[in-house]
């Protein structure tokens, strides 16, 4: 087990600015998406309970919306991505 | 009686699958020597590197270079030579995404036939019926919704082949499956840019083409520029709206790679944290505890994996019909 650490340790020190970029990269992605879509699917609740006949139109725009969203955040783990296996 | 026979074709392909790759391996396994020492920068070397070093003696790095070497395409068949008759890659080049994507077409032919066929005989079986509504679907939900019915029936044999496209190419990843090459290796088409980004520059074509076709290619780039816009805005806003115009379909590209790519990325990362606790604990047999855990996160990811293939191949489509009937229907 100790030369699991010492070999995790190796790796971790030889690249350390490199991994704390892309783990950087992709936890802000991961808030910025949150707090998006958890505002997105928040406003399409309280509009389906407002006017349920709509429910069917405002689920498919959250739906799109969502993925515009999803598509910055996206982004921003391909950079991760990019980054990590530099 | 059916799920029957799938369940056994099933488990017979998966003892296929792990008998082949076995043979492949003790093949490999003489000429092994030889290939490690060129699998450093080689891509093609990625089979003979895998099937060398036992999993208890790799390093933590092999471990995942291994499991996320698949995810990038890599060059499996070489037409064009060179001088020295060696193969080189060229505009021939078969990549290892490329064969599942002549498999989709095919998949696609078998499925859609008879779809066809019924509306002539008026037999309808039970998958025609189910694929016959999905198509209803498309056409009627996302075609006809955005484009309206006389300009949008232009467009449906279109977006039915841009969606079902995608579909068969995000769900045949789907499959699990082991092996080197090619029937028993599944790989996602959609997974890599270079298979969405002719998919998007189908869509950015389109919009310019139909574009200018509707507007005139001076009322095309006249109606990028928001109506009313005071002139001193205006060496802001058309570099702006001129990049928005590239962008889309580059975010339309992205988009899905992506989320194709980074599903597969964290369930091989899962099923890697099995070969880690491998290692950690020095093969001893609680390890087979250890990767129950880490086996249902693999499967949770998934489960979540197998909506976002629909998903996406929804988007896709939704999207592209958005911005074609937008670049059409310009606001003045």
């Amino acid at each position: 087990m100790l030369a699991f650490f010492q070999d995790t340790a190796v790796a971790v020190a030889s690249n350390t600015g490199l991994g704390i970029g892309a783990g950087l990269a992709a936890g802000l992605a991961a808030v910025g998406a949150g707090l998006g879509i958890g505002r997105i699917g928040g406003a399409a609740g309280e509009g389906i309970a407002r006017q349920p006949e709509a429910a069917d139109a405002i689920k498919g725009s959250a739906l799109i919306f969502a993925a515009f969203v999803e598509g910055v955040a996206l982004f921003a783990a391909v950079i991760g991505l990019m980054l990590a296996t530099k | 009686m059916l799920a029957k026979r799938l369940l056994i074709t099933i488990w017979l392909c998966l003892l296929a699958a792990v008998a082949l790759p076995a043979q492949e391996g003790s093949a490999s396994a003489s000429d092994g020597a030889a290939s490690h020492q060129g699998a450093g920068g080689d891509d093609t070397a990625h089979a003979e590197h895998a099937g060398t070093k036992k999993t208890l003696a790799m390093s933590n790095s092999e471990i995942f270079q291994i499991q996320f070497t698949h995810s990038v395409p890599y060059p499996i068949y070489n037409y064009t030579t060179d001088a020295d008759g060696k193969k080189v890659g060229g505009l021939l080049t078969v990549y290892n995404v490329q064969p599942w994507q002549w498999t989709c077409l095919g998949l696609m032919l078998l499925v859609f036939f008879p779809v066809v066929g019924s509306f002539k005989r008026q037999r309808v079986g039970k998958w025609t019926r189910i694929m016959r509504g999905f198509c209803l679907w498309v056409r009627d939900e996302m075609v006809y919704s955005v484009m309206g019915k006389e300009e949008g029936r232009a467009f449906v044999p279109l977006f039915f082949f841009m969606f079902f496209f995608i579909v068969f190419q995000n769900v045949i990843g789907l499959i699990p499956s082991t092996g080197h090459s090619y029937p028993m290796a599944i790989y996602t088409p959609t997974g890599t840019p270079f298979v969405t980004a002719p998919l998007a520059m189908i869509t950015l074509a389109l919009m310019l083409t139909l574009g200018m076709k509707k507007n005139g290619v001076f009322g095309f780039f006249k109606g990028l520029i928001p109506h009313g816009v005071p002139g001193y805005l205006l060496p802001i806003i058309v570099p702006i709206e001129l990049a928005g115009l590239i962008i889309k379909p580059v975010a339309l590209t992205i988009r899905l790679f992506a989320n194709m790519l980074s599903g597969h990325l964290v369930i091989a990362a899962a099923i890697g944290l099995v070969f880690l606790f491998a290692k950690m604990l020095e093969g001893s047999p609680v390890s087979y505890l250890t990767a129950l855990p880490c086996v249902g996160m693999a499967i949770f990811i998934y489960i979540i994996e197998a909506f976002v293939t629909l998903l996406q191949a929804y988007i896709f489509t939704f999207l592209s019909i958005n911005f074609i009937h937008q670049s059409m229907h310009q606001e003045h």
